[in-house]
């Protein structure tokens, strides 16, 4: 049965092609309009929390809050350098698709003073450890999308 | 579903050569014994080549499922880019910055997820081809044998 063979060499294959749910891996989209930035996120359940499914325990409960509070308050999750800035809109979504989940969050920072060419510190990794690399957008002022891959627990960009 | 067809004569002229060997090379010179042996032995085979058939059916009914999965997935992509990309040009008139800017980088997610798609798309459609070279090479196999014969 060779063909059979072949045929489970490429659905096993196929299976690992069609990841778009990749666990450990994290999207951030990032604009900013003069005193305003908008930070845009997106990552498997898993990544964000250490499980996909829904939270049952005590201990899974008191990590899924601890996670979701640290991107409501941007607990040293964004930080701008020389320049202050407050929450002004925040979003927190997790969509449940079987034993996976999706995290979908945004935030919009209204900071003291103009943004642009500010350097701006992503510390996600360093605070959510099972994220391990990040897929950055960054809309630069002229119009292009800037866009980067990182690992490092503490990445910084100039807006 | 041309594969499913070739996958299909592929299985009954395996069954065939099985079941035709057998009996071919053993009938004349063996006893009874043999003959009950013989068909134990058919038998086995026989329902071994049904459970892989089987298997192999449920296998390509997913695969082409998978792959028309993919070209949906493309269509969608496309019908989703053309309708942000219209709702852009419209913010971008009525000078809504920051939600334009938000729109502007969706759409650039959705451009990569497209490329991205059409990426595997083509890793798939490479390693199916894989498979269908080795039918092919099956499938002339056979009709050489069955010109023999005749």
């Amino acid at each position: 049965m060779k063909v059979l063979a072949v045929l489970i060499l490429f659905f096993s294959q196929h299976v690992f092609a069609l990841g778009a749910h990749v666990h450990g891996f994290a999207s951030i989209d990032i604009a900013s309009e003069k005193k305003q930035i908008l930070i845009m996120f997106k990552t498997p359940g898993f990544s964000a929390f250490g499980f996909g499914h829904k939270p049952k325990t005590k201990k899974q409960k008191a990590v899924f809050n601890r996670v979701k509070k640290s991107w409501v308050q941007n607990e040293n999750l964004f930080n701008l350098k020389g320049v202050k800035c407050k929450i002004e809109s925040k979003k927190f979504d997790v969509k449940y698709i079987g034993s996976h989940s999706d995290v979908s969050a945004e935030m919009t920072l209204n900071c003291d003073k103009d943004v642009s060419a500010s350097e701006l510190q992503i510390n996600i990794i360093k605070n959510w450890e099972n994220i391990k690399e990040v897929h950055l957008q960054l809309l630069k002022s002229d119009g292009s999308v800037l866009s980067k891959k990182f690992k490092k627990s503490e990445y910084k960009i100039i807006l | 579903m041309k594969l499913l067809l070739l996958l299909s004569l592929l299985l009954s002229y395996s069954c065939a050569q099985i079941t035709g060997g057998h009996h071919g090379h053993h009938h004349h010179h063996h006893g009874h014994k043999h003959h009950k042996k013989d068909h134990a032995d058919f038998k086995k085979d026989h329902e071994k080549l049904q459970k892989d058939h089987k298997e192999a059916q449920e296998l390509f009914d997913w695969a082409l499922k998978q792959l028309e999965g993919h070209n949906k997935a493309i269509d969608l992509h496309e019908k989703n880019i053309t309708k942000h990309e219209a709702e852009y040009k419209k913010m971008k008139k009525n000078k809504k910055s920051l939600e334009a800017k938000k729109l502007k980088l969706k759409i650039s997610r959705m451009h990569k997820e497209m490329s991205d798609d059409h990426r595997h798309r083509m890793e798939d459609h490479k390693a199916m081809m894989k498979i269908v070279k080795d039918l092919r090479k099956f499938k002339k196999e056979m009709e050489s044998h069955e010109g023999h014969n005749h």
